[in-house]
């Protein structure tokens, strides 16, 4: 099955699901190989698959996890510039319980991973906003939704300063 | 502005629309395309580069001739459904709208018409009950109970054929 990724030159829209995985006030991020910027782990959806299993499928494929009952808590409809390249994306986050084998380490890469032949590097970071602009979480929309969760989802539209 | 979010591959279709929840009086404003044997609420594709809620108001000033206030989003739909030989993988964002002052609340007959090209758009008033709008085929169906209880706190929903 095909991603849900559409390039027309430098335009980008994609569609994207991540795991908000929280564990005593941290949250695993993932770096691709050397990138000077982490992710929320997650992948793209893919054609006649929806936001719920596609978060299912990420999880086992980045964290080889079986993940139970995700929860979705934002629908981000995103704007920005990356790999040279203008996102119009469409993000579902899902809160996900912290996988058992995930090792609670945080000082540093915590368990490495593999995934379309790139290397993944798993870390907890404070989830505060400082924290997760220190380290330079992607997309930036992220940075200041982490810390506190709403109840049910919320739809939020996030265009950022540069696009 | 860019393209729709429009994107076909063999045998399959995924876009990304956006629709009004637009209530009056125990009625919901309704579409309909000539030669279309369904109905729909007003909206339309979202263009890339284009917010859903601005997409809606591009939208509604075009089928309606209405600037309208886009109230807040109530719900986001993944769906997945065949329309003639296409596979359809949707997202779409409901939004609820006000009334636009410019359609008239008139019952059993078109309040409302809109021309593109060859196409015609009828819209009409249809009372928010199960028989009403099982008569009008309302697309999509699942939706319907929460158009006519509009959901508390936004809502997700995955319709699956």
């Amino acid at each position: 099955m095909s991603n849900l990724t559409f390039d027309e030159g430098i335009n980008r829209v994609n569609v994207r699901t991540a795991g908000i995985i929280r564990r005593d006030g941290h949250v695993l991020v993932v770096r691709e190989d050397d990138d000077d910027f982490v992710c929320l782990p997650g992948g793209r959806v893919q054609r006649g698959e929806s936001s719920l299993a596609a978060i299912h499928r990420e999880m086992m494929e980045e964290l080889n996890a079986e993940i139970e009952a995700p929860q979705l808590k934002y629908v981000i409809e995103n704007f920005f510039w990356r790999y040279g390249k203008r996102f119009h994306e469409f993000a579902f986050y899902y809160e996900v319980e912290p996988p058992a084998h995930v090792p609670f380490v945080i000082d540093g890469v915590c368990q490495k991973g593999e995934d379309d032949g790139k290397e993944l590097s798993f870390e907890w970071v404070p989830f505060s906003a400082n924290h997760l602009c220190r380290v330079n979480l992607h997309p930036i929309a992220m940075r200041t939704r982490i810390l506190s969760l709403p109840e049910a989802f919320e739809h939020h539209t996030v265009v950022d300063p540069e696009y | 502005m860019g393209i729709d979010l429009s994107f076909k591959s063999p045998g399959a279709r995924f876009n990304v629309r956006c629709a009004a929840i637009i209530k009056h009086e125990g009625h919901i404003l309704c579409d309909n395309e000539r030669g279309v044997d369904f109905s729909f609420l007003p909206g339309g594709r979202i263009k890339r580069g284009e917010l859903s809620a601005d997409a809606l108001q591009r939208e509604l000033s075009e089928e309606l001739n209405a600037e309208i206030v886009v109230r807040k989003p109530l719900i986001v739909a993944e769906s997945f459904f065949s329309l003639g030989s296409e596979r359809f993988h949707e997202l779409a964002f409901y939004f609820e709208v006000s009334r636009p002052k410019n359609i008239p609340f008139v019952l059993d007959k078109d309040c409302h018409r809109h021309d593109e090209g060859d196409s015609s758009f009828f819209f009409r008033w249809v009372e928010t009950s199960p028989d009403a709008m099982a008569q009008v085929d309302l697309k999509p169906g699942p939706l319907h109970k929460h158009f006519v209880d509009l959901p508390k706190a936004p809502l997700h929903v995955i319709l699956e054929e």
